[in-house]
C-alpha cells in the first residue's frame, strides 16, 4: 500500500480492492499529488520529493469487456547536502499502461492482458539518475516508483467462486519485459537491461456480513534473473499478505487494512546480496459526513527490516537495517456535477536506518463520470 | 508486526463469523428494519423479497419485489424471486412476464435453461387456468354467439379395433385448424385452447363424450361462431370414414354433413376434402395462394403422422414426456415434417418445465453470483451486487497493476518490483550510500 493511503480515499482503503471490477459507465480519474521525504543524520540531510499527475480513464464496453489506460506526468527530486551535483531532477512522463479485461460466465473468470507501453524516461542520465531510482524505495513508497521501465505485456486469468458466505478469488499471471537502458553515460553509451520475466499467483478471499466487510489476500511473484552486459543477477521473490475490515456504526464508518511484504534475498548488479526486507504496514481509517463533505481521517504506521549483507569479494558487509513511520492525514470528499473532488494532506515521522525521518503529502484527487 | 497482523485478521473474521447466523423470522425483521430506513432502496426489498418469498409470504413478496423492479428493471434475481412469488399466489401472467425478464437479464445459465422450460409449463398452466376461469364464468359469458367467421375444431372420435389409429382425430383435427387457419376470413380457435376448456367442461360435466350439446357449450365459451365436430370410424381392415359437419353455435344446428371414405394412405387427401367442404358449406373464397397452401401435406409419411397425432393426445392429456417421445419418433421418421420437430421441442420444454420448482431453481444458484445474493438475504443481509465481480476485479488488479491507474485511483498500491533499483541499490535512500553505489556500481552494467 502507497503512502497515499494516507490521504487518499479512506473509502477506497477502507475495503480494498472490492472496488467494482467493472464500472458501469466511462470513469475518468486525475489528481495532482506533492510528496516530500527529508532524512537527516550525522550532519547531512537528503530530501526526496515527487510532484505526479496521473491520468486514468476506464471504458467499459457491455457487461463484459473493460480497458483501462493510464498513464501520469512526473517530477522527481533528490537533493542531498554536501553533494556537489546535487540536486538530481528527472522529470516527464511516464509510461502508459492500457489494459484489458474480459470477463466469462457469471462473473465467474476474468481474462486481463495489458502492455506497459513505454512513453515515461526510462533513461536517465548520471545526473538524473539518483532522483529516477530513488523514489522505487518500497518503504516510502512515492506515488510513481518508475519513470519508465520499457516494454512490457502481461497476461492473466483470474477465477472467482462463492464458497458459503465468502467469495474465492484465484488467479495467476505472466508478464514478459522488454530490454531498455535505464542510464546514459556522459559520453552517450546506454546501459541495457533485461528485466527476468514475471509469473505471480493470488489467492483471496472476501465477504460481506451486513454493512461490513472482510477480504484476505495473498500474491507471490517470482522472478527471472535480470542480465546486463553479461551479467546475471536477481532481485528476489515477493510475497504479499493483505488483509481489510470494513464496517459501519453510528453513521460512520471505520476501516482497517494491512499489508505485509517479504522480498527474498537477491544479487545486486556489483554482485553483493541484495537483501531481502520486510515491510508492514497498518491503517487505521474513518469517515463521517458532515455538512455534505465526508471527512476521512487516517492513521498509518509501517515498520521496515532489512536482513544484514555478509562481506564478500564484491564489497564490505552491511548491517541490518530498520524503519518506522507514522503517518496522520485527513482527505475531504464531495461531489458536484458528476465530478468527486478530493483533497487531503498527510504528515508523516519516523526514521530509517537511523536517520530521523520526516514527510509530508498533499492530494488534489478528481474523479469524473458523465 | 506480523504477530499483530495476524491477530487483526482473526479477529475481523471471528467477528464476521459471529454475524451469521440468523433464523428465516430475524431476517425478515432485519430486513423490514432496512426498508423502512431507506423505503426506495432496490437492492433491500430485493432481499426483503426474497426472505417474504423464503417464509412462504408469497404475497407480500410479489409487492415489494414488484416495486425492487421497477427500481432495477434489469435486475435477474429480483425478476426470478418475483416469478416464484407470483406463481404461487396464482398469479400467472406476472410470473410469466418475471421469468421471461430473468430469461433476458439473468446471469444463471442453468437457471435460464429451467425458465424456458418453466414458461412452457406456465402457458399450459395458464390455458387451464383461463379455461377454468370461463367455464366458472359461464353465465356471464350467456349465450351471445361469436361471430359466424370464428371457428372451434374439435377433435374427432375415433371408433374401431385397430388400437394404432386411435389417436388419428387428433391428428385430423390439428391438421384441419391449421389448414382452416390458411384463410384470411377466419379465425380459428387454437388447438390447445380449446383442449383446456374440452378437459374442464368435462370435469364440469363429469363426462368424456363430446355430444353436440357439449360441442355448442364449448362455441359459445371460446366466443366462436361456428364449431366443427366429427369422427373417423374405422371399416374394415384399412378402410375408414371421416364424417364431420359445421354447427351453427347460435341455432345449434348442424349444417350440410361431410364425409370421405378412405384408406389410410390416402388420409391427407380425405382431409382436404373435408377442409375444403368446410369452407365451401361457410362460403369462404380462397386465394390461390391459400388454396396452394392448404393443398400441402404436412408429411409424406403416414407412420410419421400417427406418432405425431399420438403425441397431441399424450400431450393434451398432459403426459409431456410420452408426447416429446412420440412427436420425436415422428420427426425421426421424417425429419422434413416441422410440426412435429416444434412438438417435440414444445413437449421436452413442457416436461422439462414442469419439474422446475423453487427448490430446483435455488439448487441451480448454488455457487453462483446470483446465489450469493440469495445467500446474503437469508441471513438478513443485503448483498453487493458486484460483489463477486470486485473479487475478480480485485484478482485482476494485482496479477495486472497499472501504477498510473492506481495513483489516479488514489487507492492501494502495492509496492511494485523496480529491478534496476534493486539491482544497483539505488532504490535505498540512505544518505551515505546511494550515490556511492550508483558512481560505483553502474560501470559494472555498460554492455
Amino acid at each position: 500500500m502507497r503512502l497515499a493511503a494516507a490521504v487518499a480515499a479512506t473509502s477506497a482503503v477502507a475495503v480494498p480492492r472490492l472496488a467494482p471490477a467493472q464500472d458501469a459507465a466511462v470513469t475518468a480519474r486525475a489528481a495532482t499529488e506533492m510528496v516530500s521525504y527529508t532524512l537527516e543524520g550525522n550532519g547531512a540531510r537528503k530530501t526526496i520529493s515527487q510532484v505526479v499527475t496521473p491520468l486514468a480513464v476506464v471504458i467499459p464496453i457491455g457487461q463484459r469487456f473493460s480497458f483501462d489506460i493510464a498513464t501520469a506526468w512526473a517530477r522527481s527530486r533528490v537533493a542531498t547536502s554536501g553533494d556537489t551535483a546535487s540536486p538530481s531532477v528527472v522529470s516527464g512522463l511516464t509510461d502508459t499502461q492500457l489494459r484489458g479485461s474480459y470477463v466469462i460466465g457469471q462473473d465467474a473468470v476474468i481474462v486481463t492482458a495489458g502492455v506497459n507501453l513505454p512513453t515515461g524516461q526510462s533513461t536517465a542520465n548520471a545526473q538524473q539518475f539518483l532522483a529516477a531510482q530513488n523514489i522505487s524505495n518500497d518503504f516510502l513508497l512515492f506515488p510513481i516508483g518508475t519513470m519508465g521501465a520499457g516494454f512490457g505485456a502481461t497476461g492473466g486469468i483470474a477465477l472467482a467462486r462463492p464458497i458459503g458466505a465468502w467469495n474465492l478469488g484465484v488467479g495467476g499471471s505472466y508478464r514478459h519485459s522488454a530490454d531498455f537502458a535505464p542510464f546514459e553515460y556522459n559520453d552517450g553509451q546506454k546501459a541495457h537491461y533485461q528485466p527476468g520475466n514475471e509469473l505471480r499467483a493470488r489467492i483471496g478471499v472476501d465477504r460481506a456480513f451486513g454493512s461490513s466487510s472482510a477480504m484476505l489476500g495473498a500474491t507471490y511473484s517470482s522472478f527471472g534473473d535480470d542480465k546486463s552486459a553479461g551479467a546475471t543477477f536477481n532481485t528476489g521473490d515477493r510475497l504479499v499478505f493483505q488483509g481489510g475490515f470494513a464496517a459501519t456504526a453510528g453513521g460512520a464508518g471505520y476501516t482497517v487494512n494491512v499489508w505485509n511484504l517479504t522480498r527474498t534475498r537477491g544479487t545486486r548488479a556489483d554482485g553483493r546480496d541484495a537483501p531481502s526486507e520486510n515491510i508492514t504496514d497498518i491503517a487505521l481509517g474513518a469517515s463521517f459526513g458532515l455538512r455534505g463533505i465526508a471527512l476521512e481521517p487516517l492513521l498509518e504506521a509501517r515498520h521496515l527490516a532489512r536482513a544484514a549483507v555478509s562481506a564478500s569479494a564484491s564489497g564490505a558487509a552491511e548491517p541490518s537495517g530498520s524503519g518506522q513511520l507514522e503517518t496522520a492525514g485527513l482527505r475531504a470528499r464531495w461531489n458536484v456535477r458528476g465530478f468527486q473532488l478530493s483533497p487531503g494532506a498527510g504528515y508523516s515521522t519516523g526514521t530509517l536506518e537511523g536517520a530521523d525521518l520526516t514527510g509530508w503529502r498533499a492530494t488534489l484527487a478528481i474523479r469524473y463520470t458523465p | 508486526m506480523r504477530r499483530s497482523l495476524a491477530i487483526l485478521l482473526v479477529v475481523a473474521v471471528s467477528g464476521a463469523g459471529g454475524c451469521v447466523s440468523h433464523n428465516q423470522g430475524s431476517a425478515v425483521a432485519r430486513l423490514e428494519a432496512k426498508r423502512d430506513a431507506n423505503p426506495d432502496a432496490g437492492r433491500t426489498l430485493r432481499a426483503l423479497g426474497i426472505a417474504y418469498h423464503d417464509a412462504g409470504r408469497y404475497a407480500d413478496a410479489v409487492r415489494v419485489l414488484g416495486r425492487a423492479q421497477q427500481l432495477m428493471p434489469s435486475d435477474g434475481v429480483t425478476a426470478l424471486y418475483l416469478g416464484m412469488s407470483a406463481e404461487a399466489t396464482g398469479d400467472l401472467a406476472t410470473a410469466r412476464t418475471a421469468y421471461e425478464s430473468y430469461v433476458r437479464h439473468g446471469r444463471t445459465s442453468r437457471v435460464r435453461a429451467q425458465l424456458r422450460g418453466r414458461l412452457a409449463a406456465l402457458a399450459r398452466k395458464e390455458l387451464v387456468a383461463e379455461a377454468k376461469a370461463t367455464v366458472a364464468q359461464e353465465s356471464s359469458v350467456g349465450n351471445t354467439p361469436g361471430s359466424p367467421r370464428t371457428l372451434a375444431v374439435l377433435p374427432l372420435s375415433f371408433s374401431g379395433t385397430d388400437t394404432t389409429l386411435t389417436s388419428l382425430g387428433r391428428g385430423l383435427a390439428d391438421l384441419m385448424i391449421s389448414d382452416l387457419s390458411r384463410s384470411s376470413q377466419l379465425t380459428v380457435v387454437e388447438r390447445d385452447r380449446m383442449d383446456a376448456l374440452l378437459d374442464e367442461i368435462r370435469l364440469s360435466a363429469k363426462g368424456d363424450a363430446i355430444d353436440a350439446a357439449t360441442a355448442v357449450r364449448s362455441g359459445q365459451l371460446t366466443r366462436a361462431g361456428r364449431v366443427v365436430r366429427g369422427s373417423i370410424t374405422q371399416l374394415q381392415g384399412q378402410s375408414l370414414r371421416a364424417d364431420a359437419a359445421v354447427l351453427d353455435v347460435s341455432t345449434a344446428q348442424a349444417g350440410g354433413a361431410l364425409n370421405a371414405d378412405f384408406t389410410l394412405d390416402a388420409v391427407f387427401d380425405a382431409e382436404k376434402r373435408i377442409v375444403f367442404g368446410i369452407l365451401s358449406d361457410m362460403g369462404i373464397t380462397l386465394t390461390p395462394a391459400e388454396r396452394a397452401a392448404i393443398d400441402q401435406r404436412p408429411t409424406r409419411s403416414i407412420a410419421a403422422f400417427l406418432a405425431y397425432s399420438g403425441g397431441l393426445s399424450a400431450e393434451d392429456s398432459g403426459r409431456f414426456d410420452v408426447a416429446a417421445r412420440l412427436y420425436s419418433e415422428a420427426a425421426r421418421l421424417d425429419p422434413g415434417f416441422s410440426a412435429a420437430q416444434n412438438g417435440a421441442a414444445r413437449a421436452q420444454a413442457t416436461a422439462a418445465g414442469q419439474s422446475v420448482t423453487p427448490a430446483t431453481i435455488q439448487a441451480s444458484l448454488a455457487g453462483t453470483a446470483e446465489g450469493a445474493t440469495v445467500t446474503a438475504a437469508r441471513n438478513g443481509d443485503v448483498a453487493d451486487a458486484g460483489r463477486l465481480a470486485s473479487t475478480l476485479g480485485a484478482a485482476r488488479d494485482d496479477l495486472n497493476p497499472s501504477p498510473a491507474a492506481d495513483a489516479a485511483a488514489g487507492g492501494i498500491q502495492l509496492p511494485a518490483k523496480d529491478p534496476v533499483g534493486i539491482a544497483t541499490g539505488a532504490g535505498d535512500v540512505t544518505l551515505t550510500t546511494a550515490i556511492v553505489r550508483i558512481k560505483v556500481g553502474l560501470p559494472n552494467v555498460i554492455p
